[in-house]
């Protein structure tokens, strides 16, 4: 079949061990790396399963994020790599269509993420009793 | 959420750090629970389903199949989303088109999707690492032949046919059937059939080599 003209380039002396030591390297279940890349994985599904998006419309979105991080040089593994294209690709999605916005998620973000440092001004209504 | 932040003194915050991506989809995914958009139940369902129910043997019945039954392999030719239905696996998000592409003699067929990671999840579950590779989607392109050599497969003078799939189609292949292997029940088939074989990176075992895995593990 002719090149298509897509197609991402790869240094072709490298690819044989790549890919051999890629295979070799993955459990026969290992279908997830991290438990993260597997609820990134499920929220897509899921709302397509539910209507809130077709998949060629996520796809499509999966497909530039790969696409800018390619253009840049830079290769993916189809590992972690992946699922973080993957969840770009979701997260752009939710905030296009408005069912997520931009603000609350980052507020969000910063709520569910590592523990504020004691000189914090939330640690002083920390037990959230009266106020 | 509007109730404030008290949670802020749930369990949480002795776990261990997040990561970055990790923090992200627990963030969309709390809202999004919120939202009433999606069900906890339903995400650890979807994920176990992928993780351990759907993979690469539900293609290896639908194969085995194929060897055993002339008729059944006519209508997966003809129509595989139906044929793959009919053994009682039911078509995913990314399942409703899709095409069996036969190996003979003289061709070889290879599976790719070059520009995202297109994979037929109903037969095959979610798709190796190595197939979502820059690597891959790139020399199955442009060197398929160095590609299979790099998977130890030498199909000589085969010709060999590259199939990219998309959101439109997606592609997997039937192995021929291997030699002596007239006399296998369906089942025995089946244990020949392995994952690369449907995609076209591999051949499926002999008979002699699923004995010796079944024997002495080496």
């Amino acid at each position: 079949m002719s090149a298509k003209p897509a197609a991402p380039k790869a240094a072709p002396d490298k690819t044989a061990e790549d890919l051999i030591a890629a295979a070799g390297a993955l459990a026969p279940q290992a279908v997830f790396r991290e438990p993260w890349e597997a609820r990134a994985f499920a929220v897509a599904v899921a709302l397509c399963e539910t209507g809130q998006f077709r998949w060629a419309e996520f796809q499509q979105n999966l497909i530039d994020e790969i696409a800018a991080a390619e253009r840049t040089g830079a290769t993916t593994s189809g590992g972690t790599d992946y699922y973080r294209h993957w969840l770009s690709a979701l997260v752009r999605l939710l905030e296009a269509r408005g069912i997520v916005g931009v603000a609350e998620l980052s507020a969000r973000i910063a709520e569910v993420g590592p523990p504020p440092p004691p000189q914090d001004p939330r640690g002083a209504h920390r037990h959230g009793q009266n106020g | 959420m509007s109730d404030g932040h008290d949670h802020h003194d749930g369990h949480d915050y002795h776990n261990a750090p997040l990561s970055e991506p990790a923090q992200r989809v627990k963030a969309l995914e709390q809202l999004l629970i919120e939202k009433g958009l999606v069900n906890p139940q339903a995400l650890d369902e979807l994920v176990d389903t992928y993780e351990r129910r759907i993979g690469p043997r539900n293609g290896a019945r639908v194969v085995a199949r194929a060897w055993a039954d002339p008729e059944y392999r006519k209508r997966l030719l003809a129509n595989a989303a139906q044929a793959i239905e009919e053994l009682g696996f039911p078509p995913g998000p990314q399942g409703e088109h899709m095409m069996a592409l036969e190996n003979t003699p003289r061709l070889h067929n290879l599976v790719v999707c070059t520009l995202c990671s297109c994979y037929p999840w109903s037969v095959l579950g979610l798709p190796p690492v190595w197939y979502k590779s820059t690597a891959y989607r790139a020399s199955a392109v442009n060197d398929p032949r160095g590609l299979l050599k790099g998977f130890g497969l030498d199909v000589g003078d085969k010709e060999v046919r590259v199939w990219d799939s998309s959101s439109e189609m997606r592609y997997f292949v039937i192995p021929e059937r291997p030699a002596s292997t007239e006399h296998l029940t369906e089942d025995e088939l089946a244990d020949l059939v392995t994952r690369d074989s449907m995609i076209g990176t591999g051949l499926p075992k002999s008979p002699s080599q699923s004995a010796r895995r079944a024997g002495a593990s080496k």
